[in-house]
């Protein structure tokens, strides 16, 4: 009888064997015939990022293929389910960037001890500057509004001699705190050509000198004075006044 | 058939907690089959209908092996947050009244700076020859300030104008 089981045990496990054998194949077979290939174009999102999304709802594995192409868009073979977990984070995600308001004052400054008629924020800085720094007197150079999601650039000034560059990241429907990745001051020297036919000046600018570059954190509201001098002060200093405008 | 409906369950769960403890339990009673058609020396009809359900059983094992193996796992792990850039930490350094510390820079010359009211002696960079410093006022604003050994240079309004960084537009 011992025999016997023996022999049925052997069997079942024989039989087990084979079905493992045949009915793996077809299950493999079966999850590759599910998984479907499609086209993801994000309209604001960009591409690597939207890749990363991919990655995101994959995990780790070959559960997905993934390749990102461009301004094509990502190229995603996956199951449906996944195709539709990653439709869904796509769609909350792939919104339009945020965008910010910034106010730019260029001021010369000097030892005059006059002092321009800028907004009461404004004030305020100018007011800081002067006690930490030598200068008493400031002009307005010029000043512009800059809105943007990203870069900006904008002139002012005599003729449009100064150059204000500008990118940001961050997000402020989320976070107060904005990384200003780099800001830019340039001048060029300004040639007035006499006046044209209807009476105008008319001005031909120089090649753009870079004034100062920076990077530095700012928050929404706040007021960063940037300026540049000489290393011992001399009699005069550029200043911008930058403001990120809260909406 | 009840017991396969019940594993149909157990998969479409995906519950693997519970798909390796009615494992376990299955085992259980496929051995308590084993042990019975074992100690039944004149039934082996009995014999042959315990081994097909054992066959049932080990077949049903495999198959639950194999598609739990082989249905993907569609957990999605949480949600980390917006993918595009996050703000990165500024260099920062908030200086005391008498002195100032470079924000980023690594060598260091001390100068002596007259523009800072009072004047105060600056540890700055060597090199580039553009130096950074950050102050921070006693009520808060934030200072960024730039040393250009040339600043002014070449910078004035050409056709004889004396003034550096011409200001209103004359029109």
């Amino acid at each position: 009888m011992k025999t016997s089981s023996t022999r049925t045990v052997f069997t079942l496990c024989l039989f087990a064997t084979l079905l493992v054998v045949i009915a793996a194949p077809a299950v493999s077979h079966a999850q590759e015939v599910k998984r479907e290939v499609r086209v993801y174009t994000p309209q604001f999102l960009e591409t690597t990022n939207a890749a990363a999304l991919a990655f995101q709802v994959c995990g780790s594995g070959d559960r997905c293929s993934i390749e990102s192409m461009g301004d094509q868009g990502v190229v995603l073979g996956a199951t449906a389910e996944i195709h539709a977990e990653f439709a869904n984070l796509l769609s909350a995600r792939d919104v339009p960037p945020p965008t910010q308001e910034f106010r730019v004052i260029v001021l010369r400054a000097d030892q005059s001890g006059a002092l321009p008629d800028v907004p009461a924020d404004a004030q305020d800085a100018l007011a800081d500057l002067r006690e930490m720094l030598t200068y008493t007197g400031f002009e307005i150079m010029g000043s512009a509004w800059l809105r943007t999601s990203g870069y900006g650039r904008t002139t002012l000034g005599e003729a449009g001699s100064f150059g204000v560059e500008l990118q940001f990241s961050g997000d402020p429907r989320q976070n107060d705190t904005l990384l200003v990745r780099e800001f830019g001051l340039s001048h060029s020297i300004v040639n007035w050509m006499g006046e044209d036919g209807s009476g105008e000046r008319v001005a031909m600018l120089g090649e753009p000198k870079t004034i100062l570059v920076s990077q530095f954190g700012i928050s929404v509201g706040e007021t960063v004075v940037v300026g540049t001098s000489r290393l011992n002060g001399g009699s005069e200093a550029l200043v911008v006044l930058l403001t990120a405008l809260p909406r | 058939m009840t017991e396969r409906s019940d594993w149909r369950d157990v998969l479409r769960a995906s519950d693997p907690y519970d798909g390796a403890r009615l494992a376990a339990a299955e085992t259980t009673r496929l051995r308590a089959r084993i042990r019975a058609a074992s100690a039944d020396p004149v039934a082996p009809g009995r014999s042959w209908a315990a081994a097909g359900g054992i066959a049932a059983g080990l077949a049903v094992l495999a198959l639950t092996f194999l598609i739990s193996r082989a249905t993907p796992d569609l957990a999605v792990e949480p949600d980390a947050g917006p993918v595009a850039a996050t703000v990165a930490p500024t260099y920062e350094v908030p200086a005391p009244p008498d002195s100032l510390l470079p924000s980023d820079r690594v060598r260091l010359d001390a100068v002596r700076v007259s523009a800072l009211k009072p004047p105060v002696t600056l540890l700055t960079a060597a090199e580039p020859a553009v130096r950074n410093v950050r102050l921070t006022a006693p009520r808060g604003t934030r200072i960024i300030w730039t040393l250009d050994p040339a600043f002014g240079d070449n910078s004035q309004t050409a056709n004889g104008d004396p003034s550096r960084f011409q200001g209103a537009d004359p029109r």
